[in-house]
């Protein structure tokens, strides 16, 4: 039986009515049209419907969204503001880390997350921090390049 | 990893609510912690009676105590808070936790919950093998009150503990051993998604003399239905200088004491193989951890 519970996404409160069985994942996708986040393999294996709850990253294909009412959200659309693109993005675009985009969303919000824990990290820490995310186009090297980028250019801003 | 048939999905505050939900439980309940291998149960077709689960993630059980007797866990302390608040003085002791605690994504490791690691009576899974070589004992949570398991007998044959239908783990203790342990936790695995081919738990003291004086050796991964205690590997260490001939005995006798199985991940041969090379390399590291311990 669906039940209305409160989720607050992309610092918007929704309402919506969710069945006991739904993921975060579909409620995303299919009740709130967000569509930016992506279902891959559906069980935690690919790490493309990673979003961020409460600044941590997870995997919204495995959680029950029951689970986490009136925690704070944040999917791939939310990263950036209505002028601005997040630095990752920026650098995503630049270093040339998006081939066919469908880990891209994911990737975003793990290296979102692991730049807000580490904002120095080296190479081994990068790979170390998108473990849980497959990319079949780039060979990472160009999505690693693009997170070491990112975290250059925010540090440089801090400076400043 | 849909549960179609789910009428509820509960999530009491404490956990006396926990256990009233749960009480007369026939089976069609199910106690969830971060809920991340749901859908591998599903997936295996393990969960068709289920129609409630019980989510414990909102009770006030993440935590991590420590004091001269013990570390303990709370069951809903999610792995990343177990890697972050590991007390750095508690290492070699407790580094084969800290190993294990590498291998899972950061998605995982955010979601996953120590609890739920333990009940799930997965041998597959990380934890579970150190804590098992560490002594580690469950608490469990009940309409018959509270009670204690040795970790190492929880588990009766694959994704089934001795747990009874309307209990649930609400602790994890680890005694602080009286002298100087190291620990060392190995997987070997396709890529850091996927269940482990193999896997090791090995902790070990030395005595005054140089002696081992205490050893655990625990295989994990594809290598039966439950996490396996090599006593007889043991045996070859215990009370031996721990030089590289008596190691590869010990090695030798760990592979011909478990019984892998074969599949589309490893063969059971390849398995044998590489569990006697992870064996040798764990007692090494521990060994190595120790040392390092002493010089400082």
């Amino acid at each position: 039986m669906k039940q209305m519970i409160s989720l607050k996404v992309n610092g918007e409160k929704h309402e919506v009515a969710v069945e006991p069985y739904e993921t975060l994942l579909h409620v995303l996708r299919d009740c709130m049209g967000l569509q930016g986040t992506k279902q891959g393999c559906d069980s935690g294996g690919c790490g493309c419907c990673s979003v961020l709850v409460d600044g941590e990253v997870i995997y919204s294909c495995l959680t029950y969204v029951h689970s986490i009412k009136n925690r704070e959200i944040k999917t791939v659309e939310g990263l950036s503001t209505s002028t601005t693109l997040d630095p990752l993005q920026q650098a995503f675009i630049d270093t040339g880390a998006v081939q066919c985009g469908y880990c891209t969303a994911g990737m975003l919000m793990a290296a979102r997350q692991l730049l807000n824990r580490n904002p120095t990290p080296n190479d081994q820490e990068i790979r170390a921090g998108i473990s849980g995310n497959l990319c079949r186009c780039t060979g990472y090297h160009k999505i690693v390049e693009a997170i070491a980028l990112a975290a250059s250019r925010e540090n440089a801003a801090h400076k400043d | 990893m849909e549960l179609i048939e789910l009428e509820s999905f509960y999530s009491p505050s404490t956990p006396d609510d926990a256990a009233q939900f749960l009480k007369g439980n026939d089976g069609s309940k199910m106690v969830l912690g971060g809920g991340t291998f749901v859908h591998g149960l599903v997936a295996r077709g393990l969960l068709t009676h289920i129609t409630h689960l019980v989510d414990l993630t909102n009770l006030p059980l993440s935590w991590v105590k420590s004091d001269s007797k013990h570390i303990s866990f709370g069951a809903t302390t999610t792995l990343q808070t177990i890697s972050d608040e590991l007390p750095a003085g508690d290492s070699p002791w407790l580094d084969g936790v800290a190993d294990a605690m590498k291998y899972p994504p950061a998605q995982i490791r955010n979601s996953a919950t120590l609890g739920g690691n333990v009940a799930a009576g997965c041998p597959f899974f990380d934890l579970p093998i150190v804590l098992i070589s560490l002594n580690a004992t469950a608490f469990v949570s009940g309409n018959s009150g509270k009670r204690e398991i040795p970790i190492s007998e929880l588990y009766v044959s694959l994704f089934q503990t001795s747990l009874t239908s309307d209990e649930f783990v609400s602790e994890v203790r680890i005694p602080r051993p009286s002298h100087r342990v190291a620990s060392s936790y190995e997987k070997l695995e396709t890529n850091s998604n996927d269940l482990a081919i193999v896997s090791i738990g090995v902790s070990l003291s030395l005595g005054a003399d140089g002696l081992v004086n205490q050893v655990a050796i625990v295989a994990g991964g594809g290598v039966g239905e439950v996490p396996i205690r090599c006593i007889e590997s043991e045996k070859k260490l215990i009370g031996k200088k721990p030089e590289a001939a008596t190691i590869e005995e010990c090695a030798e006798a760990a592979k011909q004491e478990v019984e892998p199985i074969n599949d589309h991940r490893a063969s059971a041969a390849y398995r044998k193989q590489m569990f006697k090379v992870l064996t040798a390399r764990n007692i090494e590291r521990a060994l190595a951890r120790l040392a390092q311990g002493d010089k400082k």
